[in-house]
């Protein structure tokens, strides 16, 4: 049996808007997506609800923001897999999220005397990029989305905050603390050249 | 400005995000006090260490396929799906590991050389050096006609320094830098926190290319980007990739020729 689908000239439009405005951001949107919720399965998943989402509300979007835009409907839609998969759990999210400040004493991201500002000594550590994404994707949700919000998706604290929904303060803050815990992780994680 | 204000504002000033009268405070406290210079320069570290290296994932071709084939409108078949540059760029590095090099045209058509040189490398690190040392500029100024006769005297050449500003893309100053062995201009600018070089030096013959176009190299989250045009060899180097670089230097061009 054959579907056809009727045409109109509006859907034509809603998806060139979606082909000039979305597509181009589809990439950066999968790799927030990755470090989200963790999982390469369930981030296809997020990027292509989130996909038809934007496709079915892109009239409203004015095209300087859509970065913003997308990405609160990406990390929605995280939002809304993660709750599905917690009533139904098809792959584990990881209890860390959970975590606000509270340290995990075994985490080499606690050890504070890993703060000594040594910019040579995070240089010298030249970690794979398999290695990076690990130790991003061990930072705590909080500290973890406004750090790949700003490194990787290059928005500014005023678009974190429209996306997070958290005051510009609060990002400031938090990506502070991200940064830190990144450090730490960085100058702590074993092997390639051995502690310092 | 105390310590704790700046543990609080550095961030800020990593990013862009700190108007000019903070910035200036964040800066001056630095000169006074090593420590928190020093804990500026390891925040600076580590996000010059993950732009290097790359935190990107790489979404998968299905994916892509299926968003763009759910579309309405999308042609039903195989009819063979016109790549994208940066389809065309990761092939050609995954294949050779070196350079991929772009047109500045509308259509983005790629000529491609296998040659990763010497000058890439060299200006590479010129670049790595200049944000980590005490030593971006010389001179320090967003108004290019404080920045452009501060080269007068100093070099053989007078290089420009177009206003980028309108184009998002401020001046952030000048200094002299040392290229293959010859004493250059370097005209600073910014996009967001993303420091761009622009390296300029008289056009030398027997440069690595020979063409009035722009050919881009990329490696490790670094693109060169190297022209000629009146005379002068151009190159514009910053963490960017090559199309936020091409994007640059047709901004760069378009105000030169004003």
């Amino acid at each position: 049996m054959t579907l056809i689908t009727l045409m109109n000239s509006e859907d034509v439009q809603r998806a060139a808007r979606f082909q000039a405005l979305i597509v181009p951001m589809i990439d950066d949107a999968y790799s927030l997506a990755r470090y989200l919720v963790r999982n390469p399965t369930a981030a296809e998943d997020i990027v292509q609800e989130a996909c038809l989402r934007a496709l079915r509300h892109i009239d409203s979007l004015r095209s300087q923001d859509a970065r913003p835009w997308f990405l609160t409907i990406v990390r929605n839609c995280f939002f809304a897999v993660r709750a599905i998969d917690r009533a139904a759990p098809t792959w584990s999210v990881n209890a860390a999220d959970e975590q606000t400040d509270a340290c995990d004493e075994r985490e080499w991201w606690c050890d504070e005397s890993l703060d000594q500002a040594d910019p040579e000594a995070i240089l010298e550590r030249a970690h794979d990029r398999e290695v990076v994404q690990t130790l991003i994707a061990g930072l705590p949700l909080q500290f973890r989305e406004v750090l790949v919000l700003r490194e990787l998706n290059d928005l500014s604290y005023r678009e974190i905050a429209e996306v997070t929904g958290v005051p510009a303060g609060t990002v400031m803050s938090r990506l502070a603390r991200a940064r830190a815990l990144l450090r730490r992780a960085w100058l702590g994680y074993p092997g390639n050249g051995g502690a310092t | 400005m105390n310590c704790e204000d700046v543990r609080r504002w550095k961030g800020a000033l990593l990013d862009g995000e700190l108007d000019a009268k903070n910035t200036a405070e964040i800066h001056g406290h630095f000169a006074r006090c090593p420590p928190c210079l020093a804990a500026f320069r390891a925040d600076q570290a580590l996000q010059a260490s993950l732009r290097r290296v790359g935190v990107a994932y790489e979404m998968p071709e299905s994916l892509r396929q299926r968003i763009v084939q759910s579309l309405p409108g999308a042609s039903v078949g195989t009819s063979p799906r016109r790549l994208t540059s940066r389809e065309i760029a990761a092939r050609w590095i995954a294949r050779t590991g070196w350079v991929v090099a772009f047109a500045a045209s509308a259509f983005l058509a790629v000529v491609v050389t296998e040659r990763r040189t010497d000058v890439h490398d060299e200006i590479v690190a010129l670049h790595v050096r200049s944000l980590l040392a005490d030593h971006l500029c010389d001179v320090s100024s967003s108004d290019r006609h404080t920045v452009k006769p501060w080269f007068a005297g100093k070099l053989d050449f007078a290089p420009p320094v177009p206003d980028l500003s309108m184009d998002g893309y401020p001046l952030v100053g000048g200094r002299l830098e040392y290229l293959q062995g010859r004493v250059i201009a370097a005209v600073v600018y910014r996009k967001r926190s993303h420091t761009i070089n622009v390296l300029v030096s008289p056009r030398s013959q027997g440069g690595a290319i020979d063409e009035e176009q722009l050919v881009v190299a990329t490696h490790r989250g670094y693109s060169v980007g190297m022209w000629h045009a009146s005379g002068l060899t151009f190159a514009a180097v910053a963490d960017m990739d090559p199309q936020g670089l091409a994007a640059f230097q047709r901004a760069y061009e378009s105000q030169l020729q004003q």
